[in-house]
């Protein structure tokens, strides 16, 4: 008798906020429903690619890491498509990360949060002044992020789906999508006022949290 | 001498291309490049060079403002390319027959070369442009694809016949996700054989 298994299938998380109801002035809901076509294509390629390299089973993580380090699966290495099984896993875990920085009724920053942005940026309003001047610089298709590095909280971009999670040592807490589908309905051209509105629906409580989670994750590394 | 952005060539290419992102993609995209461009040029004393020039001799640029003004030329030069590759349907001419035969001769066919264009297009990942281009030394015709706003004339050997602006404005606000569905509108109704066929004629 055949045994049966269940394959799991990567699929695009729920996202609350993703009612039609639109988020807080800062996307429509017609926006977030484009954006989310996006997000289910990336999930549809990843899956067909996953199961043609056998990491079906496997957590987007590892299939980001083992196909931008294809020294640490052989198979991988060879395989044609790694590019785009790279590059549908990345924007898989992007987009994802993407839509659990955010919620609607968004709160003001955790006390600690606060202290430790103060701390890295000298304020609040250093901080986000960097991060609108790295998005704007930014050119092309890709992403920003606020990661845990070395002990350091740092805004980087990235192009097109590259992500931290390809790295060993760069754990995000924070991460806004510059590729222009993210924002072109509601803003057309006009980046900075996207930019400026976003903060209205960043999840701070969750940014905290992904604070804590990183800072685990840094100081296990020595571990693996 | 100061890039100019020439005027559109057209005042609508409705309905294949909504006034809308015509607006936008002219006035304040490219109207942007050019902009910055002609700014950061006058910066490094280069001013005087054409912009082609420049962007065929990105090493002769300050390492500071190179990749600055090679994404800033780039797209100055890419969409004013762009604007000249397009026409309103009753504009467009067709293939000239010398065209048509170099086509058949270095794709096997019309429809080969069609999907091959599609192809790069549509898998130039986030954001850059699909080219046809010619080889003058060789007189071969090839497709490729470039990044954000690299252009084959980066590398001197190439020179462009035809283009489509892959990067998401050229298209989002009238086909949304669907880039395929931009390169098949693109291709059916508003590639401007004439232009096309005048650039291939000036390598015979």
């Amino acid at each position: 008798m055949l045994s049966t298994f269940t394959r799991t299938l990567f699929a695009m998380p729920p996202v609350a906020y993703m009612d039609g109801h639109g988020l807080d002035g800062v996307f429509s809901g017609h926006q977030l429903d484009l954006h989310a076509l996006h997000h289910k294509a990336y999930v549809n390629k990843l899956n067909k690619l996953a199961k043609q390299v056998n990491m079906q089973d496997a957590s987007v993580e590892q299939v980001i890491f083992e196909a931008a380090n294809p020294e640490a699966n052989s198979s991988l290495a060879a395989f044609p498509q790694r590019k785009q099984l790279f590059n549908n896993a990345a924007q898989h875990f992007n987009h994802s990360f993407f839509w659990s920085c955010m919620t609607r009724n968004s709160r003001p920053m955790p006390p600690s949060l606060e202290t430790r942005i103060t701390e890295e940026f000298g304020s609040i309003d250093c901080f986000k002044r960097e991060w609108e001047t790295a998005a704007m610089q930014h050119f092309g298709s890709g992403w920003c992020w606020l990661v845990e590095h070395e002990g350091e909280l740092k805004i980087v971009t990235t192009s097109n789906a590259d992500t931290p999670v390809a790295t060993l040592d760069m754990f995000p807490v924070l991460c806004q999508d510059l590729w222009e589908h993210a924002f072109y309905v509601d803003y057309e051209n006009r980046k900075i006022e996207y930019f400026k509105k976003w903060w209205d629906s960043v999840d701070w409580d969750q940014v905290w949290s992904n604070v804590i989670e990183a800072q685990a994750k840094a100081s296990c590394t020595v571990c693996v | 001498m100061v890039y100019e952005q020439a005027p559109l060539p057209y005042k609508s290419l409705e309905p294949h291309y909504d006034d809308r992102t015509l607006d936008v993609h002219y006035n304040k995209h490219h109207k942007a490049y050019i902009d910055k461009v002609n700014a950061a040029l006058k910066e490094v004393g280069m001013e005087d060079k054409a912009l082609e020039y420049v962007l065929g001799h990105l090493d002769e640029v300050p390492e500071a403002k190179r990749q600055f003004i090679a994404n800033n030329g780039g797209g100055a030069w890419n969409h004013s390319f762009f604007w000249k590759c397009m026409a309103p349907e009753s504009e467009r001419g067709e293939m000239s027959p010398e065209l048509r035969a170099a086509i058949e001769r270095d794709f096997g066919d019309f429809k080969t070369f069609m999907t091959g264009f599609a192809d790069a297009a549509a898998t130039q990942f986030g954001s850059g442009w699909a080219w046809l281009v010619i080889d003058p030394a060789t007189k071969k015709l090839s497709i490729m694809k470039t990044l954000n706003q690299a252009t084959p004339i980066n590398e001197g050997k190439f020179k462009p016949l035809l283009t489509i602006d892959v990067w998401e404005h050229a298209y989002y606000l009238l086909h949304m996700s669907n880039r395929p569905g931009w390169i098949k509108t693109f291709g059916h109704n508003l590639v401007n054989w004439n232009f096309v066929n005048a650039e291939f004629a000036k390598f015979q």
